[in-house]
């Protein structure tokens, strides 16, 4: 597994703990809790996580608390996991960047507890942050989507222009363009994480502006309803999101995270976890990320050549960010045979060319 | 024949009167609460272990609840000084993000030597504070513009500045994500040993006793008394009122944006989109129930701190949902409230003629 090490600078690492070269060891029975940024049913990432924990509660035949609602701000977060630590509880999952710092400081003060955060940038002895490389599954959303437009112009909503988003905005683009060149892939930055009546809005604004498919990198599926009024293409994210958009549903870009949080927390039962030393981060081989069962609307032949991409992608023989890559200021990012490297994955402040858009406070 | 009650108010409330039904609002509001969270499946036995022993009884729970009310008491602070001279800062989150901005730059920018890095960025947040105060002050004064509705929109702006930097210059350039680095050891208010507690404790105890000691005792707190009473009245009588409502006001506003600074140094030692929110409704409520009292606003703030406490105590444990812990601090708060009327009239019955 390729690792997080270059995309930590110097002031992260002066904070990180070195990991022990021990495994980490529970001092009492597991007990499991999981502390989520808004509610668990939110239709998108975080019911996604908590897809993967259900199934992790099944699997290990665990019981597993559950706090929503939980801010993203230290005190709040600091209180939720001392309460739980007061209580016994010493497995702990977060879900959200925010939770980074907080959860780290946890972990040092708390240091017989294993701490997990979705999306986090701390890691430790006794502390892992995991991730997907969602941009290989938006690479096959991309081919996906341009096989199936007709206009030769695809949509896309994303949130905040942070790195985790970028790649998947750049990836669809590139997958897109892995099949027909020089397709225009228009995107548009919501600035939040969930606003369903502002995504549905935007959806249709792209819509206006010719294009045939519309994908989405928010939680909502508002922007899949309205392409589905249109008659035109969607694609959706984080989990199944088919039931917004019967007909012109393409495939879903979705996670299970499961096939990571059942191994590993076994692995901190048994005793044998050591914390990945930059952080759980893989792709499509993993199983953690993957695209939904695809649309009536999917041909065949497309679906073929997804495949073949998949397998490649799995194989290593694909790389979705391999280099040629320009970036749409005409600046070379990775020359020819050179592949994008994961530190500047994580700091992604461009688009590649071939996309329409605007990036706030990016380029 | 008809009964009619009548309210007559109280020329004085009577301090046992006025201590009674805050006591009587606060039981009936809590026991309002109890019923509810029975209902949603909350174990009896167990609400007094969770609400009364864990949020202030024991050393962890009343650690976390001191914790919350360090910023409550500023920004509740900040509330009731404005209010004593009739001035309704809605802009409490505006001027609290411009404190922290404030000390977030001087930390980015290492400005001055590192011993003194940490008190220029609590002075520079007041100022940041009283300055993003003072543009609705001057448009009040000057033209008469509404302070509800410029305060208001200045918090908006002021979160959309904050946006702006997180997602530009300010970004923590190691992550990607829309936070700033984490500041310096010396750049962060020192811990007490005492949970997560730290020393703007003793800002926030600072700043009240120095609330209490110029209302209570200098002529400026007086004067202001006759300002809030009646404005017009207090101009008649030759009182200095441009300079009473202008030094209340931005006191407000430095209050609100030192809130903001210790957030930043004291707790979440960055600058994130998240840290500012809810004290605008959080700030209100305090200095309401205080009636602008510094005194009774760290009591206000300590009792509000720890009905939060219990709000984690109740999503981490039973799983009851943001919605309802809202509900369940609404109808609190609302009993307290309401039972002011009891202390401010007099119910007289009377038969109808």
């Amino acid at each position: 597994m390729t690792t997080l090490r270059a995309a930590l600078p110097a002031g992260l690492l002066a904070l990180s703990l070195p990991v022990a070269a021990s495994a980490f060891e529970l001092t009492s029975e597991p007990k499991v809790a999981f502390i989520y940024a808004s509610v668990a049913q939110d239709g998108g990432w975080n019911e996604a996580i908590d897809k993967g924990r259900a199934a992790l509660a099944e699997d290990l035949d665990l019981d597993i608390a559950v706090a929503e609602n939980i801010p993203e701000e230290a005190t709040r977060l600091r209180a939720a996991i001392d309460l739980y630590v007061q209580r016994g509880y010493n497995i702990i999952v977060g879900t959200t960047y925010g939770y980074s710092e907080a959860m780290f400081e946890a972990a040092q003060a708390y240091p017989h507890v294993a701490f997990f955060n979705a999306s986090g940038v701390h890691n430790g002895a006794n502390m892992e942050s995991f991730y997907a490389r969602t941009y290989e599954a938006w690479y096959l959303a991309g081919m996906t989507a341009a096989d199936t437009s007709e206009a030769d112009k695809i949509g896309m909503l994303a949130g905040f222009p942070v790195g985790v988003v970028n790649w998947d905005v750049n990836g669809f683009a590139r997958g897109a363009q892995a099949v027909k060149p020089g397709i225009d892939t228009t995107v548009v930055y919501t600035n939040s994480w969930w606003d369903p009546v502002k995504e549905g809005q935007v959806s249709e604004a792209i819509l206006d502006q010719g294009a045939d498919v519309i994908a989405t990198d928010l939680s909502a599926a508002s922007a899949l309803s309205a392409a589905e009024e249109r008659g035109a293409g969607a694609i959706g994210y984080q989990i199944d999101m088919s039931a917004a958009a019967p007909e012109g549903i393409l495939t879903s870009v979705v996670f299970n995270w499961e096939a990571y949080l059942t191994p590993r927390i076994q692995e901190v039962i048994d005793g044998t976890w050591q914390p990945e030393e930059w952080g759980w981060f893989a792709g499509l081989a993993s199983g953690v990320v993957d695209l939904a069962p695809f649309g009536p609307s999917v041909s065949e032949e497309t679906r073929a050549k997804v495949a073949e991409a998949k397998a490649q992608i799995i194989a290593g023989e694909l790389q979705p960010f391999a280099g040629p890559l320009m970036a749409r200021d005409g600046t070379e990012v990775v020359a020819e045979g050179d592949v994008l490297p994961d530190d500047a994955l994580w700091t992604m402040d461009f688009f590649v060319d071939g996309i329409t858009g605007t990036m706030p406070s990016g380029e | 024949m008809l009964e009619g009650a009548l309210l007559i108010r109280r020329q004085r409330v009577p301090l046992g009167l006025w201590g009674a039904t805050y006591a009587a609002g606060l039981v009936f509001g809590l026991a309002l609460a109890a019923l509810i969270l029975v209902r949603l499946g909350v174990p009896a036995p167990a609400l007094w272990q969770e609400f009364v022993v864990q949020t202030f009884l024991t050393s962890q729970g009343l650690g976390q609840t001191v914790t919350a009310m360090i910023p409550l008491v500023l920004v509740g602070l900040g509330t009731a000084l404005a209010m004593r001279v009739q001035f309704w800062n809605i802009g409490i989150e505006g001027q609290l993000w411009l404190g922290a901005m404030a000390a977030t730059w001087v930390s980015l920018h290492d400005i001055g030597p590192a011993a003194l890095r940490l008190p220029l960025m609590l002075a520079l947040s007041m100022l940041a504070g009283a300055f993003w105060i003072a543009l609705p002050l001057a448009l009040k004064l000057l033209w008469g513009v509404s302070e509800v509705i410029s305060t208001l929109l200045l918090g908006s702006i002021a979160f959309f500045w904050v946006q702006h930097q997180l997602f530009g210059a300010w970004r923590d350039t190691a992550t990607g994500f829309p936070t700033s680095p984490t500041l310096d050891a010396v750049e962060r208010l020192p811990l007490l040993g005492w949970g997560q507690v730290h020393a703007g404790l003793w800002l926030a105890l600072g700043a009240v006793a120095l609330a209490a000691l110029v209302i209570g005792v200098t002529r400026l707190g007086f004067y202001a008394r006759a300002v809030g009473e009646n404005r017009r009245a207090a101009r008649a009588a030759g009182l200095p009122v441009l300079l009473i409502v202008c030094s209340f006001v931005l006191g407000a506003g430095a209050l609100c944006g030192l809130a903001g600074a210790v957030i930043v140094t004291g707790t979440e030692f960055r600058l994130s989109q998240s840290i500012g929110a809810g004290y605008l409704f959080s700030g209100i409520v305090i200095a309401y129930l205080a009636r602008s009292n510094p005194l009774a606003v760290l009591v206000v703030s300590f009792l509000l701190g720890g009905l939060y406490t219990a709000g984690g105590v109740l999503k981490v444990f039973y799983g009851i949902s943001e919605a309802m812990v809202l509900l369940v601090q609404g109808v609190v708060l609302l009993s307290v409230l309401a039972a002011q009327l009891f202390a401010d009239f007099r119910v007289e019955t009377r038969r109808a003629a």
